[in-house]
């Protein structure tokens, strides 16, 4: 039995790492301030049931980005490609299949016709490219779910809040007694702080 | 995939927000503080460059190197 849709949920497949901070910022701060609330898998722990919860909360999400702009090799040895993003991708969309009137899903990236060539079963469908810049998330992000023009935030609106937090993450991560930004619990003092920075007279 | 979606749920509240993160009042407050603490230092910011041409400091009230355009904050000073 899947679990109940929030109509206002946002699954969020980003990679997890310090090259990609400024986006993961920017994909909290552009959601949030569109009122929308978003879901990442930091936090579901590894093992035999991560699947089950991953899965799970794509089920519990409307919407989902998945965004595969650092599907690529990783410098570790064995280099490998990054498969988390499209596996979960592939997850999304035979849910969506399945599910239509339950789920939409956008990928974002951010090169054209990079993910023609990573992903060629994509052809058809149209990414949201993002040219690698916190600005160009706002925009996109802006692109894929549109308010009503008196709801609708603009993207300069939308950096001014960027910039905000971004000046105040370190003492954010500080407090919680945290080493990274990609924790759950900071995910979720970021996602408040967001608002927070939004709500300020 | 859809193209794009129209988003008709109604904008939350902050006090939503931290209800639904399922956050203390202790943890809200203190992100708030953080958040107040960063207007100040805007504030403070602005306030020196003002002074600028008179003690020939450098620099402007979006804190970007003198000769960035304008009311325009540099790429650096975005990402960091």
């Amino acid at each position: 039995m899947p679990p109940p849709v929030k109509p206002d949920a946002v699954f969020v497949n980003i990679p997890y790492d310090e090259g990609f901070r400024r986006l993961y910022l920017a994909y909290i701060v552009g959601l949030t301030q569109l009122g929308l609330e978003p879901r990442a898998t930091l936090g579901i722990p590894g093992g035999e049931r991560r699947l089950d919860r991953i899965l799970a909360l794509i089920q519990s999400c409307r919407y989902s980005i998945h965004d595969l702009s650092r599907v690529q090799l990783d410098r570790n040895p064995p280099r490998t490609p990054r498969f988390n993003m499209p596996f979960e991708l592939g997850l999304t969309v035979t849910w969506a299949k399945l599910n239509p009137d339950r789920h939409s899903w956008f990928v974002f990236e951010s090169r054209a016709r990079r993910v023609q060539k990573s992903l060629s079963d994509f052809d058809g469908s149209d990414p949201n490219i993002h040219d690698g810049t916190v600005e160009g998330v706002m925009r996109e992000i802006c692109n894929a779910f549109v308010r009503s023009r008196s709801a609708r935030p603009s993207v300069p609106e939308m950096m001014r809040t960027y910039r905000e937090l971004s000046r105040k993450l370190n003492a954010i991560t500080a407090g919680a007694g945290a080493r990274s930004v990609f924790e759950a619990r900071i995910f979720d003092d970021l996602c408040f702080a967001a608002k927070a920075a939004l709500s300020r007279p | 995939m859809g193209r794009s979606v129209y988003i008709t749920t109604p904008i939350p509240t902050l006090e939503e927000v931290g209800k639904r993160l399922k956050m203390s009042k202790a943890r809200q407050q203190r992100l708030i503080e953080i958040i107040a603490s960063s207007a100040l230092g805007h504030s403070s910011t602005r306030h020196r460059s003002a002074q600028a041409p008179a003690n020939g400091r450098q620099g402007n009230r979006n804190g970007t190197a003198k000769g960035s355009a304008p009311g325009k904050t540099s790429k650096h000073a975005a990402a960091s």
